[in-house]
């Protein structure tokens, strides 16, 4: 009876070192009053702009912009990454970061103005680029490419920026003339701000 | 007989100062409703007197001559009303407007508009909606008292307008049971300014909103003077250039001022007191700065007085941290200068990581080991700021529960790894540099002259207490003569 109680246990034991070896990295849900962006230190609010990493050792990382999620993989690497997420736009439910779709545009509001919003399939995604009538269609793998130029006026803020921005592909998105117009436009007829 | 009448005499005395005392409590009870239900009872007969029409207001202003000064008349309007040519509109003493429709209340769409001394209460409930909003240029919004369930005054692409004396809170709608049913519903901004130059936004009073002030994408700005309470950041900038941020007051709110990409700014004589409900408040954030001045701010009872990140080209000086959990946090954020600066009764006064090449020198730090050798008032000691703690939370932020248990301090003295990396004051002060009074004067300059007390609780406390003796006096006379 004993040895067979203590096979038992060490099965359970087992079993449960094995369930712990394939964790799944489920993305954990954004508590207003307590979760501050890991890289901008602003509340993160929960709706379609927050992004969440959850690193291998189990801990979530929050941001209230893609933009500063992107800062963070910068600087930290990617190697600590369990899973990375992103929020459709519509329904706020959690997307991995690779499967979703991006639009990006200089006069979409976002928390930190980085302009970029995202779907869970490209169909949402052009619905929302034919509805604002402006943005460019991203993919995950376009992202890496992306300039990540905030959307403000002054240019170069920092050296550091100033150089995204003179080897980015797409700088000439940012002119003042156009894209101030059509800013306007837009924070007329949407609430894409936030 | 004889023996009975003394103590039933008593029983009368006991009864009528008891009898006394209670209608002295009613008095004193009725007295302190008086004031709010005048007050109430005055709004409801100026409801009556006239209810106008969104289109009666409207009228009066499409019929105005452009240029004209318009006086409303007192009385209750509703409605959205917009206002599309040079015009100076100047409410008498009580006009209300109300707005339940998803426009704003009141919106501008001409230049040099003056809108002065309306009461505004904005009841559609939507972040986004205003109760003001500008898109023009050289508008004046003075005196405007405005409630709503949405945000307050919104400028877009609006350049130098003038907001001055204005009082923004969040309207706070109840149900037929007198339970507030919108305490959940997300808050808009007091004052929203997207894209709008030239900007001066003075002597504001906000409450319970969002952001207090909220400024993006904007330049040459100057937010004086204005008080901010109970909201999420009192003074919230993205990307502005060349603003000056001075003497505004901040209290109870999440963060006092969050300064994120910002340069060229001057931030000079705020104060932000008592940052400390939320896990993460500061009194004066600073998020990608670069070459502004920070000087002469008074930050106290904050969970961080002043927190700086990957900002850079600074000068802070002559700034009071007193009384925070953490005095200053720095992160990142290199080439600054910090002196004259006081630190006192912090649990903590300062964090730095990755900071290099800050210049520290005559800051006052009062639980630094200070030795004055020359007697020139400056301590030929450095004052190392320790890295230990904060380097611990990065990793591992639940180790904040050991904020500054005897583990963690006897940790930190044992850490001296690279210490000559450390952000260090090479030569603090061993006095204060900014004298006391002079910041209290400046923290709470007009909140003091709020907490005395109005003259009519004076008389009501003065009456009380004159009871209470009469009373007292009867009960014992009573006894002493049984």
């Amino acid at each position: 009876m004993r040895k067979s109680l203590a096979i038992l246990s060490i099965v359970l034991v087992f079993t449960a070192l094995l369930g712990c070896g394939q964790k799944k990295f489920a993305p954990q849900a954004i508590h207003e009053d307590v979760d501050v962006c890991a890289v901008c230190n602003m509340q993160v609010k929960d709706g379609a702009y927050a992004t969440q990493i959850i690193t291998k050792d189990g801990r979530s990382l929050k941001f209230d912009d893609l933009g500063c999620m992107n800062k963070w993989k910068m600087e930290n690497g990617t190697d600590q990454i369990g899973m990375d997420y992103v929020r459709d736009y519509n329904d706020k439910s959690w997307i991995e970061y690779e499967k979703a779709a991006y639009v990006y545009d200089p006069s979409i509001r976002t928390p930190m103005a980085y302009g970029i919003v995202s779907f869970k399939d490209k169909k949402a995604a052009e619905a929302f680029m034919k509805e604002q009538g402006a943005g460019k269609l991203l993919s995950a793998d376009e992202l890496a490419q992306h300039s990540w130029q905030q959307s403000k006026d002054m240019m170069g803020m920092d050296d550091h920026e100033h150089m995204e921005e003179s080897s980015g592909t797409h700088g000439q998105m940012h002119g003042d003339g156009a894209g101030e117009d059509e800013s306007k436009e837009m924070n007329m007829n949407s609430n894409s701000g936030h | 007989m004889v023996g009975i009448r003394p103590k039933r005499l008593m029983s009368f005395y006991v009864r009528f100062g008891v009898q006394l005392l209670i209608i002295g409590l009613a008095i004193g009870i009725c007295c302190g409703c008086g004031t709010p239900s005048a007050y109430a009872s005055a709004t409801g007969d100026s409801e009556g007197l006239s209810s106008l029409q969104s289109a009666t207001l409207q009228r009066i202003i499409d019929e105005a001559e452009p240029g004209s000064v318009v006086v409303l008349p007192e009385g209750s309007y509703s409605g959205a009303i917009v206002i599309a040519k040079e015009l100076t509109v100047q409410a008498a003493d009580n006009v209300v407007l109300t707005n339940t429709t998803s426009s704003p209340a009141v919106m501008i769409k001409a230049d040099g508009v003056v809108l002065q001394g309306l009461r505004i209460t904005q009841e559609y409930a939507d972040e986004e909606t205003a109760a003001v909003l500008v898109q023009a240029d050289d508008t004046a919004l003075t005196e405007l008292r405005i409630k709503t369930q949405g945000s307050g005054i919104m400028l877009r692409d609006a350049n130098e307008a003038a907001i001055f004396n204005n009082e923004v809170t969040w309207y706070r709608a109840r149900d037929t049971n007198g339970v507030s049913s919108n305490e959940a519903r997300p808050r808009g901004n007091g004052i929203d300014l997207y894209n709008s130059r030239g900007s001066r936004i003075e002597r504001n009073r906000i409450a319970n909103m969002k952001d207090g002030i909220y400024l993006e994408n904007s330049s040459q700005l100057i937010v004086e003077k204005n008080r901010i309470y109970s909201s999420r950041y009192g003074i919230h900038c993205m990307y502005i250039d060349e603003s000056r941020i001075v003497g505004n007051i901040g209290e109870y709110n999440f963060t006092g001022a969050m300064i994120m990409g910002v340069k060229n700014a001057q931030i000079s004589n705020n104060s932000f007191l008592k940052q400390n409900r939320n896990v993460y408040s500061q009194g004066l954030l600073l998020y990608d700065v670069q070459t502004s001045t920070i000087e002469r701010n008074y930050v106290e009872g904050n969970r961080v007085g002043i927190y700086i990140e990957r900002s850079s080209n600074n000068e802070l000086m002559e700034n009071s941290v007193y009384r925070n959990f953490i005095g200053i946090q720095m992160l990142g954020a290199e080439n600054n200068k910090l002196h004259h600066n006081d630190f006192v009764a912090n649990v903590i006064e300062a964090e730095a990581t990755n900071s290099k090449d800050n210049e520290l020198y005559h800051n006052y730090w009062d639980s630094a080991q200070g030795l004055d050798m020359d007697d020139d008032g400056i301590s030929e000691i450095a004052y190392a700021i320790n890295p230990f703690y904060q380097q611990m939370i990065a990793d591992k932020p639940a180790f904040m529960l050991f904020f500054q248990s005897p583990g963690m301090a006897f940790l930190s003295a044992m850490y001296t790894a690279n210490r000559e990396q450390w952000t260090t004051d090479r030569s603090p002060f061993m006095h204060l540099n900014v004298a006391l009074d002079e910041t209290a004067a400046l923290s709470s300059g007009d909140v003091v002259k709020e907490r005395v007390l109005s003259k009519e609780t004076f008389m009501l406390i003065i009456a009380c207490m004159l009871l209470i003796t009469a009373s007292l006096t009867i009960i014992y006379s009573g006894v002493i003569k049984s």
